[in-house]
């Protein structure tokens, strides 16, 4: 019974986010809104939790160092206060230091130096080589100080790399959002209507 | 004629989208879907390294909003991975993933007989993305107290078996593109990496399974099709890639198309700017 209802739930809201196609209706406003309201309530929910599960708990069971991120975390709430404001950048550098000590420590390594490290390669076949001249190229291109005419054609390559790139990016995303339709329309056929492939 | 083609009420763009992608649904069409290397190689990579017993880490990193794509994926892989006989711990990083671990945990226990906290196990949403996954690496028995259900971690055999990320041959990461977990999860010496991402974040993570970081790596719901033809289990992504592909063959349509229009009004504003 409750799958039902939810399943008849789901294809309200479903059928309520495609009627946007045929124009702007009440009923879609509705459900976006719904959409926004449950993401953030999750999310709330889910945060709150983490607090209390990875930060509260231990603090009260004695893991004093605990106490540090929880009084940091509340130090952000005095942006909201012109007179306290500058409270809240300690934990906020605090936040932003880390964060870049988090990324930089593993980017450097699997997006630099691997990532280098994967265009010498041998220049024995015709993929290898337009793959080291796209990539040569396109990283010219981003040479704003060069703006020799020679090097027009070298530049001009790599452009014509990106615009690939970016073809192959956009028909991914098409690809993706086909993906998203279909399933949702897999969802309303069969287990809305639960009519069977082939009639 | 071109007049007509440049104001075409958008509606009806949609309504031949929503019959190019829906109809196929219905009435299967069994267009080829050839399989490529690249799921081919990604298959073989937990064919020939996932020994029985091995601990594999199985990431799931999704909001429902990219379940059509991604759950399929889960399905075909997780049910891989569990064939081989491995040991799997769920992992979930995005507050939206439980619903998927729950229902991919009830799959592996009925369908492979798995028993929880023997050879499977759960653990829950842990927030700070990035951070969190470098918790994992720093300390990973540190990080987690309690499962996915709130049970005491250290009540689980597998989990008192574990020591470190080390112990794992394997992180398998379902995930709707980031490269958030693979910066962290590089730096474990020896696990392999293994991801199954949207088709839209596919150009993210390409580079990364080129340069040899990643030893698998599937796109969207045709890699997620391909690997159920793989296992012998064709499923959700495989019935829906009919659809998939009428969609795809109306959009280059509509790009052609919208192309053509356009060259002809440039064409004929240039004709009209001549004769001035």
């Amino acid at each position: 019974m409750g799958t039902a209802i939810g399943t008849w739930i789901g294809a309200f809201l479903t059928i309520g986010l495609f009627s946007w196609m045929y124009k702007e209706n009440a009923w879609f406003r509705v459900v976006e809104n719904i959409f926004v309201g449950a993401s953030l309530g999750h999310l709330a929910v889910t945060g709150y939790q983490s607090i209390v599960d990875i930060a509260w708990k231990p603090a009260l069971q004695g893991k004093a160092i605990m106490w540090l991120p929880l009084i940091g975390g509340f130090m952000l709430f005095s942006r909201w206060s012109r007179k306290y404001t500058w409270i809240s950048r300690v934990p906020m550098g605090f936040l932003v230091g880390t964060t870049a000590a988090v990324v930089m420590n593993g980017a450097i390594k699997a997006q630099l130096i691997e990532q280098a490290a994967a265009t010498m390669m041998k220049l024995n076949t015709i993929n290898n080589i337009i793959f080291v001249a796209v990539t040569l190229s396109a990283t010219i291109y981003f040479l704003f100080t060069l703006q020799s005419k020679k090097a027009e054609p070298v530049i001009n390559l790599g452009k014509y790399g990106m615009m690939i790139a970016f073809g192959a990016t956009f028909g991914q995303t098409v690809m993706s959002r086909i993906s998203l339709f279909t399933g949702r329309m897999q969802f309303l056929l069969f287990e809305w209507l639960k009519l069977t492939p082939g009639g | 004629m071109l007049e007509k083609l440049n104001n075409l009420d958008v509606r009806i763009l949609y309504v031949l989208m929503v019959i190019a992608a829906t109809f196929p649904l219905l009435w299967p069409m069994g267009l080829p879907l050839p399989i490529s290397e690249q799921v081919k190689a990604s298959y073989n990579a937990i064919e020939t390294n996932i020994k029985p017993n091995d601990l594999v880490f199985f990431g799931i990193d999704f909001e429902p909003t990219q379940e059509a794509e991604l759950w399929p994926q889960v399905l075909a892989v997780g049910r891989h991975v569990a064939s081989k006989g491995a040991r799997m711990v769920l992992v979930n990083m995005i507050a939206g993933g439980f619903r998927y671990e729950e229902r991919i945990e009830d799959v592996l226990i009925k369908q492979f007989n798995m028993k929880y906290g023997v050879n499977l196990l759960s653990l829950p949403f842990s927030a700070g993305r990035e951070a969190a996954f470098q918790s994992i690496v720093a300390d990973f028995k540190g990080l987690y107290k309690v499962d996915y259900h709130g049970k005491t971690l250290t009540d689980f055999p597998l989990w008192n078996e574990i020591k470190s990320a080390k112990d794992f041959k394997m992180y398998v990461q379902i995930a709707d593109a980031p490269d958030w977990w693979l910066r962290p999860m590089s730096q474990v010496k020896g696990l392999l990496l293994w991801n199954g991402t949207v088709a839209s974040g596919a150009s993210t993570m390409a580079p990364l399974y080129q340069s040899g970081q990643m030893c698998g790596f599937i796109i969207g719901m045709s890699g997620g099709a391909e690997y159920e033809f793989l296992t012998k289990r064709p499923g959700p992504a495989a019935a829906a890639m009919d659809g998939q592909s009428m969609g795809h063959a109306l959009i280059i349509l509509f790009v052609i198309l919208g192309n053509i229009g356009y060259q002809m009004t440039k064409r004929k504003e240039a004709e009209a700017k001549k004769a001035r």
